[in-house]
């Protein structure tokens, strides 16, 4: 039985156990003749009925009967239930009271033909609802915008669906707060972004500097906008190009800091940054790729601890820093040296022996570990620490074993839903005492017997 | 004739301010008369702190130890019953309390009940409401057949009282045999660096961060903020912030907390568990229906990300 | 050596709920069941306590509860302890606390041990009652609040330390044999290892009524209480004030609360 990747032996065992859970697991694999039976395991008490109706990790097929149950009290809970499927809400929308539609006005799943017939005018929750909705289409949107209030307004502005005419309304109608959001819009028009550039408050010249959509003149205006927070946003907008940068001596620590973020800096921006009197600058700047040695060799001696476990983050941090950064004082340093999946072995072999918990964490997640230690770190005395193991692709099957036993039940649940987790230890873990241990064993053995079959 | 006796708390030589929010209870209850007592050794030298407005009487019992010892208080407390037959005994729902109040209880001589926060007189019969199922429910207690009720009563639910008064002092003999002893008081320790434990104002962060390289933004957005940076289990398990700031039941009770921002965090029952009884609870997130929206005092429904960029805007 | 550890099977109520037609209860079919928090802390205490004896003594673990309060007993046994029992009874329904520790004094007064503990209080309706209820109903000496416990099975007396607000403590004698309620944190408890649980299965769970234990129905149920719930209802509050607005107004107002609630 423990290696068995047999469906249907599975789906027996399931059957005479009689575990609601794990029978819940198994319904949407199992065919007709056998469902049956895992429904009268799953639907014995009420109170299950409850649960599953809302819980997210309620397979479709169940969802489907309880919505067939035409109980109020489980189409609330299932007009809430994040994973319901699009048909499923359709569905559930016949015959509906309005408690219920509520729930489906505001679901992000339901499709466009149920948004378009519920029945809204004069219905504030209703209205509410859909605006806010991003499914809800923009022929819609327009009839909800007629007559709308401020908060009616804020709703429809950040759906991704508002058009051009949309929008042109919206800024003509709304207030400062709207007229930002149009100018973030990527649908916003050019007549529009004019007028955004030259408005006299500055909410909106900064979320139109932090439009992706912007030109680059555009934002070569925005970074010389008189407010930092507006030269922050245009020199954040990741669609401007490193070129245009400027010298890295913005008066503004707030602008400073958005440049020294930005993704990929070229090396010279960088080293007009790394000494910056800020040190979330110098953090942000030890973590770019691009820093040079020399750089990285400053950064890794600075007196803020965060700055040097930024340099032992950095992809491009040469062994020879790593080596200096995994004897640091501070465990939260040499515990970014152990979560490198690259380092090098000479140096990985001293952070073994480590006794800080966030370094041996580290070191059991790693690829790189030898086999004596992460068995050890698998018996630690510390019930969180031992759980590091399981994601490492390296772990040894004997390490999976004693997790399997673990008392702490986070650390089985942990186990029981990550790929390295044995076949051996998934027919185990059926009979863990916790349920959703049970459950998440039941899911991922049903899925792996499926992809043998 | 509803009189209410007022069990005053007192420690290290000093009247406990709660004592002074039971006074103004009682007076909104509607009481006919209020008396304060004072139980202990050196009692007498306190009647001053509670002589505020709406005191009509200040009762002392002196016993043999001039700190809390539950025999002697309960003992106190029955001897005050017997001789003024109050119609309502109000103390706080406090430790000392926990320590003494139920055995008054489970004489079985009078109504009791713990930790209400509210108390009315229907036509001569006390009803008091208190919470029940994790504060999901309130209910309505009463007690048939009890012509003295014993309650102990919710801290910061009514205001103190304050002014200033000067009721008639007496005092009262009563004797108990004390099964304990006081030994000393051990103040806190003084703390170190990082210790959540002791944080007041905490900013979270949970699975919502998506990636390691999103934890800096939120640091910063900590610091700005003047905030203690905290995380839920899965951040820490990545490795991506120290389990010392972990928050939870795998991680550590913010005891101290008094406002928690908790942002891209579902609240599951595990998290809850080390941050549910902060007073002010703030939450972050896109989906509505994530259960930390339920213990939160205020909520967006919103992108941590957009809600951070903006945030940051307005601090220095 | 022989402790008793009096547990509670607490009720999570789901934030979708119905009260029940009476009026008196929540429907019960809206619950999720645990063991109260406080009580894994309170057995833990008995388990180091036998530990540290040279692993000899006994450890008896009650409750008084229906049917499903079992799976909370023999998760306390797959812990370690050694017997459970269940006490229940369909007029003990409506009891109040006096009345509970009725029931729990009688088993005291039938087990004689060398003490007894429980969890300073319940997590879900927080009476913070129940030991020393039991602790007056045996007559016998007690402390609440503990956090740090020195005890020796068979000393006439114990040391304590009581958990005070603020992070304050008080050091205490107590006499003993006593009733102590344990709080939160007084240790590390442990998690049943699955041989532990399977173990638990065979060990003896007796499930007796009030009247096993000479007890009348006057003496339990609402006649035997002290108090009465004559009404359950929802507060108006408990949802969080949800803050509208783009993400811009938004985080303006979040940025005033929180300046207005860090006292900044």
């Amino acid at each position: 039985m423990a290696e068995s990747l047999d469906l249907t032996s599975l789906i027996e065992f399931a059957v005479s156990q009689g575990d609601p859970y794990v029978a819940l697991a198994l319904h949407p694999f199992a065919d007709e003749k056998f469902r049956v039976s895992l429904e009268k395991i799953i639907f014995e008490r009420k109170r299950l009925k409850l649960t599953f109706a809302a819980a997210p990790y309620t397979p479709q097929t169940i969802l489907a009967l309880l919505v067939d149950e035409n109980d109020e009290q489980l189409k609330l809970r299932l007009s809430k239930n994040p994973a319901l499927s699009p048909e499923l809400l359709t569905k559930l929308f016949e015959g509906a009271s309005p408690a219920v539609i509520k729930n489906i006005a505001g679901h992000r799943r339901t499709p466009v033909e149920v948004l378009e017939k519920i029945e809204w005018q004069g219905n504030d929750v209703l209205r509410a609802a859909l605006c806010t909705n991003s499914n809800t289409p923009v022929n819609l949107l327009k009839e909800l915008v007629v007559g709308s209030s401020s908060a009616e307004k804020k709703g429809i502005v950040a759906n991704p669906n508002a058009d051009c005419e949309l929008l042109t309304q919206l800024w003509n109608e709304g207030d400062k707060f709207v007229q930002g959001e149009v100018a973030a819009h990527m649908a916003c028009p050019p007549e529009l972004r004019e007028q955004a550039l030259q408005h006299e408050d500055v909410l909106v010249r900064r979320k139109l500097a932090a439009n992706e959509t912007l030109t680059t003149d555009c934002l070569l205006l925005l970074m010389k906008d008189e407010d930092p927070l507006v030269r922050s946003a245009a020199i954040g907008n990741a669609v401007l190009e490193d070129d245009h940068l400027g010298s890295a001596d913005d008066p503004s620590i707030r602008v400073r800091r958005t440049e020294a973020k930005r993704q990929d800096l070229s090396t010279q921006i960088v080293d007009g940054l790394v000494d910056d009197e800020d040190h979330w600058v110098r953090r942000w700047v030890a973590r770019q790729p691009a820093a040079s040695d020399s750089v990285l060799q400053k950064l890794s001696q600075d007196e803020v601890m965060e700055v040097r476990r930024a340099v032992g983050r950095n992809r491009s941090c040469p062994d020879y820093i790593l080596e200096r950064l995994a004897k640091d004082e501070d465990s939260w340093v040499r515990a970014g040296v152990a979560l490198r999946e690259d380092l090098a072995r000479h140096i990985l072999v001293g952070l073994e022996k480590d006794d800080d918990i966030d370094v041996i964490s580290a070191v059991g997640r790693n690829p790189g570990t030898s086999e004596d230690v992460l068995l050890a770190i698998a018996e630690h005395d510390n019930r969180d620490v031992r759980r590091s193991v399981i994601v490492n692709p390296n772990v040894p099957d004997e390490a999976l074993m004693k997790l399997q036993d673990d008392p702490y039940p986070l650390n089985r649940a942990i186990l029981s839903g990550h790929p390295n987790c044995l076949t051996e230890n998934l027919w185990f873990l059926l009979k863990d005492p916790e349920p959703q241990v049970r459950y998440t064993a039941g899911k991922a053995l049903a899925v792996r017997c499926q992809a043998t079959a | 004739m509803s009189d209410i006796l007022v069990i005053a708390e007192h420690r290290q030589g000093e009247v406990r301010p709660v004592s002074l929010e039971l006074i103004a209870a009682a007076k909104e209850a509607g009481a006919s008369s209020v008396t304060v007592a004072l139980i202990g050794a050196n009692a007498a030298d306190l009647t001053g702190a509670v002589s505020v407005e709406g005191v009509d009487e200040i009762v002392t019992v002196p016993t043999a130890s001039a700190d809390f010892q539950p025999d002697e208080w309960k003992a106190a407390v029955e001897a005050l019953i017997a001789a003024r037959s109050p119609s309502l005994v109000m103390l706080p729902h406090s430790v000392d309390s926990w320590g003494f109040a139920p055995a008054l209880g489970a004489t079985g001589n009078y109504g009791f009940a713990t930790d209400v926060f509210g108390i009315a007189n229907e036509g001569g019969e006390w009803v008091v409401t208190r919470a029940m199922y994790k504060e999901k429910v309130h209910a309505e207690i009463d007690f048939p057949g009890k012509s003295t009720v014993v309650v102990t009563v919710r801290g910061g639910t009514w205001k103190p009282a304050e002014g200033s008064s000067s009721p008639a002092v007496s005092s009262l003999d009563a004797s108990a045999t004390a099964n304990s002893s006081h030994v000393e008081f051990i103040e806190p320790p003084a703390t170190g660096d990082v210790d959540i434990t002791q944080a007041e104002f905490m900013l979270s962060i949970g699975r919502g961060i998506a990636e390691e390289d999103n934890v800096e933004q939120f640091s910063e957005l900590a610091d700005a903020v003047g905030a203690t940076l905290g995380c839920s289990r899965p951040i820490a398990d990545s490795g991506w912030l120290p389990k010392s700031r972990q928050v939870g039941q795998s991680g550590k009770v913010v005891a101290a907390c008094k406002l928690y921002l908790a942002l891209g965090i579902s609240g599951s029952v595990q998290h809850q568990a080390g941050m549910k009884h902060v007073d002010n609870i703030i939450a972050v997130n896109t989906d509505p229906e994530a259960s930390i929206f339920s213990i939160a005092r205020y909520g967006i429904v919103g992108d941590i990300f957009e809600i951070a960029d903006e945030l940051v805007t307005h601090f220095e | 050596m022989k402790i008793l550890v009096a547990i509670k099977q607490v009720a999570n109520l789901d934030d979708d709920f119905e009260i029940r037609d009476d009026g008196k209860d929540v429907d019960h079919d809206f619950c999720d069941y645990e063991i109260n928090e406080w009580d894994d802390y309170s057995l833990e205490t008995a388990l180091q306590i036998r530990e540290n004896n040279g692993d000899e003594g006994e450890i008896v673990v009650v409750t008084v509860g229906p049917d499903d309060a079992e799976d909370e007993l023999r998760k306390c046994l797959g812990k370690g302890a050694d017997r459970a029992i269940r006490v229940w009874d369909d007029a003990i329904e409506g009891s109040d606390q006096v009345a509970i520790a009725r029931i729990l004094t009688k088993v005291v007064e039938k087990e004689a041990p060398d003490m007894v503990f429980m969890g300073v209080q319940a997590a879900d309706n927080a009476y913070a009652q129940t030991g020393v209820a039991v602790a007056q109903q045996l007559g016998w000496p007690h402390a609440a609040v503990v956090n740090a416990l020195e005890y020796t099975p068979g000393a006439s007396t114990a040391t304590a330390n009581r958990e005070l607000e603020g992070g304050l403590e008080e050091k205490i004698t107590v006499n003993c044999p006593a009733v102590m309620t344990i709080q939160l944190g007084i240790n590390e408890p442990r998690y049943a290892s699955l041989r532990g649980i399977k173990q638990a299965a065979g060990k003896p769970l007796d499930e007796i009524s009030h009247s096993d234990l000479g007890l009348s129905d006057d003496e339990v149920g609402e006649a035997g209480s002290v108090s009465r719930v004559r009404k359950v209802f929802v507060p108006e509050k408990g949802q969080a004030e949800l803050i509208e607005g783009t993400p811009a107004e938004q985080a303006a107002r979040l940025a005033e609360i929180l300046k207005e609630l860090s006292g900044a």
